[in-house]
């Protein structure tokens, strides 16, 4: 197997240490950090790093405890809107009950180090388990409701705390407040700096810990739970567990918080950890940019700040606060960050150092035909295998469905279906609306249960089984509107692929330019679709609608499945993008899978399609063979390079009869 | 694509045009009840019609004819402004339609009865006939909820009933007569026999036949099957996979059906 | 037993007022798919303007009722205004009720603590507006003004049915809720529509800080109770019906009162908290949800 090394240099030499000084390191430094996660490297740390000893120099710039309590504070609040930014801007976890988190794990530092006398040390961890636990509790509804009813129980939860401290009055002496808390034995209690730099040692691990994940094949797991829910069910991601994961890894950041909060302020009353914080927390991430690293840092850094100035309690803050969040979400519902980093990329795009190459790399044409070839490979992808199956196929269907009903209500919409489905084989479904085809995908990919029947999968019996369950058994699908990750590269979504299954080979990177690094078996699946080297790191979101359903289909594809059912792959494509998407199928099933399409577009079935699958009022009405086993066509999609594609009269011209 | 930078306050719609207000290729003609010129829509980035261009004179009865997917309910969509991602040129008399809101281009006259007879199942027949009145009285017309007694008796005598007790049939006629009743200056049918047995359908397209004789309404009738306008529509606009493929008239209606 | 008897009139009374909120936030869910977090904020407006016009300032009650429900459909329309209109407008409508709660909680939160600017955090008492001699039912002593909130609300709830049920409006209005895009091609104006229909929510919620007020005092604190206990009410009722978020409402009020007579009193809004979860958990579209005058498709998507 060979690797692609297509590289996009326009210069003609490497990058080295640039000779314009100082402005060109910068230059240099901030290019190499506007690598986003598109390209599967991690950017530089120099950036963060310089951030990180500025911050650390503080203490020598002020002798003031005061000064340097407020800063902590900062700090402090950083490290829950960290964990809000986490669990909401990146995994889509509708959760804002931080406040209560944070509360918990301070008074459980608080009561164990007051009434049990534990010291700071010894209250770490049961302040981050009982963080864990609320945090993981108060998401449980997640499992029932949808999006915004959890967010408001969440929310409510943060109105209901106080209450509950109050109530418990004998231990947490209710809104007189819990104390006097020690503070750290050793340097770290006794002296402000000391005490000041650790606070910021704890921040930036934090903030450490979240940037490793954002930018490993976590990250993509994570970013699919916000923008592909279905996609990553689709593709054998657990995702309740992944969700109660992310509720847990949350936690963890706004625990250490209310610890560090607990044994800093010494005092802790139920008002620290009620609205106020929350309408810091939520103007922090609005305004620096859910989902973004820098995002809370500077959003709390502005916030808290002003705050402080104002008085932490007072009532103008809340009103500017309150203001804050309101004018954010209506007019800037991505936050600062994103934008100044876009424009910084153009910006910086533009800029050509003599020699060096530009940051974007040649304009790539994004059309389907330029990016997806449509002649056969130059290494047929296990051709011989290809054709045993296929003289095997006959006799042998990977998929078997036998009497399949489902009824929804009172209405039967499958009733008794048997269809067979044939490796290295295109089934085409179709059928006038309402005939059941989509409901049969949705029945063989597990997005809906059946009511009756069997279903054979390499003659091994399937049970109802979730999306994720079994598509970790073979059976991968894509969507009729594309479910991808736009802010992700091509690569990194056809990875989630393969991130729902347990590690197989084909995980090691592989350099595919001088930019990006991809999975070996990425670069395999694209190879067998067509899809030149260099779109593996486009962002998705640049694609038009014929590239993102090959992006989906490579998606599927990468887990190497039995069976791949596309959901009316070509409905709203351009003539010549049907060409290109008919010979990627083909690719597809001369790979050896069974592919199954839903289509209305009967001229490209015709085209496309070896068998043709007839659903009419909820049963197989006919089924077509349409062309023989050994076609020119098939032949050619896995042999020798072939005459030309298939006619483009394909798609016009007088429907015809079908009855 | 890479490069342009949006201000945040920028619109959140990408790609398409709202109602593009570029020249025309075709004059405008207001004696036509409908002019459409060059008509492309959008869901996300699927494009569904690509330059589709069709006449409606007034008082005609013409046929919209393709299979599933080719576009019919989107172009219908788009005359009615429900569906708003569309660029090109339609008129109504003469008043260009695109720029209009749903509302607007109702009370102008243009009336959409939906494929699938959707109706309002907590309603009864009654309050369904009364809001088409109401809507005839925007568009400056009173009507008789009455006439809906000579159309469709079954309907008029079940008129207590809510529309979720319905059958397929009669929901398909409570929507036409709200379609009808309402003066529509333009009326557009999305597919009237879809879900419908086949003597339902043919006694639904009696009814079409004679309340159009009755009313005169310019009709522009989608369907698969060329065989129900057989004999109603003086000619059909066959479209596939989003554009026009070719007219007939009405003598080659009913001979070929389209699947 | 007394004391139960007590707890039940007392929740049955306050449980009207709960219920008027809750009708308020399903009157908008329906309509437009949004969670109007200043439905507390307009109850708190209500108690305080009651406070400083008839108890303060003493003018005639039938004036202050006036000026309280014309504020309130007024701050009930700007809300549509400044918090979803723009949401609107730039967003479309994907992620409206998410969107839409942290436009009108951070508005919200901001006017609740411009308020505390004015009146400060302190609560204020109020006079009942009717005798506080006690009727006996039963030989239980009542407050008569737990009779009249429930009478009054009950009342109002009746007129609504009517309204809704035998009026061109309510017809609009009905038609809206179940089916937007068919209101839209019958020509109704979807966004007066719902322009009116927070107008409508913000009068309910504005009379309920008014009725309330002799019996839990006017303070700046009741816009975040009356939120959640307003949400409680619609949320355990469900969502689908005025009834049902009456009826949500009244248990709410009984789950404040009668467990009050046993346990720490601070513990209600959590036990409150507990029940909502526990019926969200059991039946997500609480407990008369989508049944009922609406049915409305967006609501049925819970």
């Amino acid at each position: 197997m060979t690797t692609a090394t297509t590289t996009k240099d326009t210069g003609s030499r490497p990058a080295g240490p640039n000779p314009t000084g100082v402005g060109g390191l910068v230059r240099s430094i901030a290019r190499r950090s506007a690598v986003g996660p598109s390209t599967g490297r991690k950017p530089t740390l120099v950036g963060p790093g310089i951030v990180l000893v500025v911050l650390a120099l503080i203490p020598l710039m002020t002798n003031s405890g005061f000064e340097l309590s407020r800063l902590e504070l900062i700090l402090t609040y950083m490290m829950v809107a960290i964990g809000l930014n986490f669990g909401f801007g990146l995994a889509g976890q509708l959760s804002i009950a931080q406040p209560v988190i944070m509360g918990v794990a301070a008074y459980t530092a608080g009561l164990l180090n007051v009434n049990q006398g534990w010291n700071a040390w010894a209250t770490l961890v049961p302040a981050l388990v009982a963080a864990v636990i609320i945090g993981m509790l108060l998401n449980a509804p997640g499992f029932r409701l949808r999006g915004w009813y959890l967010a408001i129980t969440t929310f409510f939860a943060v109105l209901v705390f106080p209450s509950l401290v109050t109530a418990a009055q004998r231990w947490t002496h209710g809104s007189t407040g819990l104390g006097p808390i020690t503070s750290w034995p050793g340097i770290i209690g006794t002296t402000p700096q000391v005490q000041f730099e650790f606070v910021l040692g704890l921040t930036a691990v934090c903030w450490l810990a979240v940037w490793a994940i954002a930018y490993s094949k976590w990250g993509v797991l994570l970013r699919s739970m916000r923008d592909s829910p279905n996609a990553a069910g689709a593709s054998g991601v657990n995702m309740p567990m992944l969700s109660l994961a992310v509720s847990a890894l949350a936690s963890l950041p706004v625990g250490l918080a209310g610890w560090v909060f607990a044994h800093s302020a010494e005092l802790i009353s139920p008002n620290s950890f009620g609205f106020n914080l929350l309408l810091l927390l939520m103007a922090s991430v609005m305004l620096g940019g859910r989902g973004t690293l820098w995002g809370p840092v500077i959003g709390t850094a502005v916030f808290e700040t002003l705050s402080l100035y104002i008085g932490a309690f007072s009532v103008y803050n809340s009103i500017i606060l309150g203001f804050g969040v309101f004018v954010c979400a209506t007019a800037f519902p991505t936050g600062i960050v994103p934008p100044v980093r876009e424009f910084f990329r153009v910006r910086l795009a533009k800029v050509q150092i003599a020699g060096e190459p530009s940051l974007a790399g040649p304009e790539l044409d994004s059309s389907v035909a330029a990016a997806v070839s449509t002649t056969p490979p130059l290494h047929a992808p296990e051709a011989p295998a290809a054709a045993s199956h296929a003289a095997h196929a006959q006799a042998e269907p990977v998929l078997k469905l036998t009497g399949i009903h489902k009824a929804f209500g009172g209405n039967l919409v499958l009733d008794d279906v048997n269809v067979d489905l044939y490796p290295g084989k295109v089934h085409g479904l179709v059928g006038p609306n309402g005939s059941g085809k989509t409901t049969l995908l949705n029945v063989i990919t597990g997005f809906v249960s059946r009511d009756g029947g069997t279903v054979l999968l390499r003659g091994q019996p399937v049970p109802n089984l979730r999306p994720y369950q079994i598509a970790r058994r073979g059976i991968r699908r894509s969507f009729q509107v594309p479910q991808v990750i736009g802010e992700l590269s091509v690569a990194e979504n056809m990875r989630l692929g393969a991130l729902g299954a347990p590690p197989q080979a084909g995980e090691e990177s592989v350099a595919t330019s001088r930019k990006a690094e991809v999975p070996r078996r990425v670069v395999k699946a694209a190879e067998e679709l067509g899809l030149s080297a260099e779109y593996l790191d486009m962002p998705v979101k640049e694609l038009p609608l014929g590239l993102r359903r090959i992006v989906e289909i490579g998606r599927a594809m990468v887990a190497e499945p039995a069976v791949i059912c596309l959901d009316e792959p070509a409905a709203g494509l351009p003539e010549e993008d049907l060409v290109v998407l008919q010979q990627t199928l083909h690719r597809v099933a001369a790979g050896g899978c069974a592919v199954l399409l839903i289509e209305h577009n009967l001229s490209f079935v015709r085209e496309v399609a070896d068998v043709m699958i007839e659903l009419q009022d909820g049963n197989v009405a006919e089924i077509t063979e349409l062309r023989s086993l050994h076609d020119d066509r098939r032949a050619k999609a896995g042999g020798q390079a072939g005459a030309g594609t298939p006619t483009a009269a394909a798609g016009t011209g007088r429907p015809e009869a079908t009855r | 694509m890479s490069g342009r930078f949006k201000l945040p306050w920028a619109s959140a719609q990408d790609g398409g045009a709202d109602a593009q207000t570029s020249a025309g290729s075709a004059p405008v003609d207001d004696k036509l009840c409908l002019q459409v010129d060059q008509l492309d829509a959008w869901y996300g980035q699927a494009q569904a019609l690509r330059h589709v261009s069709l006449t409606l004179r007034p008082g005609e009865i013409v046929g919209l004819l393709g299979r599933n997917g080719a576009g019919k309910s989107t172009m219908l969509r788009s005359l009615a402004r429900l569906q708003r991602r569309v660029a090109g040129h339609v008129y109504l008399y003469g008043t260009p339609v695109l720029p209009m809101s749903t509302e607007d281009a109702s009370v102008k006259g243009i009336s959409l009865v939906r494929e699938g007879a959707v109706v309002y199942e907590s309603l009864t027949i009654s309050d369904h006939l009364e809001l088409a009145k109401l809507l005839a009285r925007r568009r400056g017309a009173e009507v008789d909820i009455e006439e809906v007694a000579e159309w469709f008796p079954v309907i008029w005598e079940r008129r207590t009933v809510q529309g979720g007790y319905l059958s397929g049939g009669q929901r398909q006629m409570l929507s036409l007569a709200m379609g009808f009743l309402s003066q529509p200056t333009c009326l557009l049918l999305d597919e009237p026999s879809a879900g419908l047995a086949e003597s339902v359908a043919e006694s639904v397209y009696e009814s079409i036949r004679q309340i159009s004789i009755q009313k005169k309404v310019s009709l522009l009738i989608a369907e698969q099957d060329d065989r129900w306008i057989a004999g109603l529509a003086g000619r059909a606009y066959v479209i596939d996979n989003g554009m026009n493929t070719e007219e007939l008239d009405a003598s080659r209606l009913g001979t070929t059906s389209v699947g | 037993m007394t004391l139960v008897g007590i707890a039940i009139a007392a929740g049955l009374g306050i449980g009207g007022i709960y219920g008027l909120v809750a009708m308020g936030y399903t009157l908008i869910m329906a309509s437009s798919g949004v969670f109007n977090f200043l439905q507390g904020t307009i109850v708190m407006g209500g108690a305080l303007t009651m406070y400083w016009l008839w108890q303060l300032e003493g003018w005639p009650f039938l004036s202050v009722i006036v000026i309280v429900a014309g504020g309130g459909l007024l701050v009930g329309m700007m809300s549509y205004a400044a918090a979803v209109q723009p949401v609107v407008a730039r967003h479309g409508v994907s992620d409206l009720t998410e969107t839409t709660l942290v436009t009108t909680f951070g508005l919200g939160l901001a006017l609740n603590s411009i308020v505390a600017l004015v009146f400060g955090y302190t609560t204020y008492p109020v006079n009942s507006y009717v005798s506080n001699n006690p009727w006996f039912i039963d030989g239980i002593p009542i407050r008569p003004i737990y009779v009249v909130m429930l009478g009054v609300t009950l009342l109002i709830v009746i007129v609504m049915e009517i309204l809704l049920k035998r009026t061109t409006t309510g017809l609009v209005l009905r038609a809206t809720v179940q089916d937007a895009e068919g209101a839209r091609l019958a020509g109704i104006k979807v966004t007066k529509v719902v322009l009116w229909a927070f107008g409508g929510a913000g009068i309910l919620a504005a009379v309920a800080g008014l009725m309330m007020v002799p019996v839990t005092q006017a303070s700046q604190g009741i816009a975040n109770n009356l939120a959640l206990f307003g949400f409680a009410g619609m949320a355990i009722g469900g969502y689908g019906s005025f009834k049902g978020a009456f009826i949500g409402g009244l248990i709410v009020g009984l789950a404040t009162t009668i467990p009050a007579i046993w346990v720490n009193p601070s513990l209600v809004s959590t036990i409150i908290y507990g029940l909502m979860i526990v019926i969200l958990l059991i039946r997500p579209r609480g407990l008369f949800g989508t049944a009922g005058s609406f049915g409305s498709a967006r609501l049925r998507s819970v």
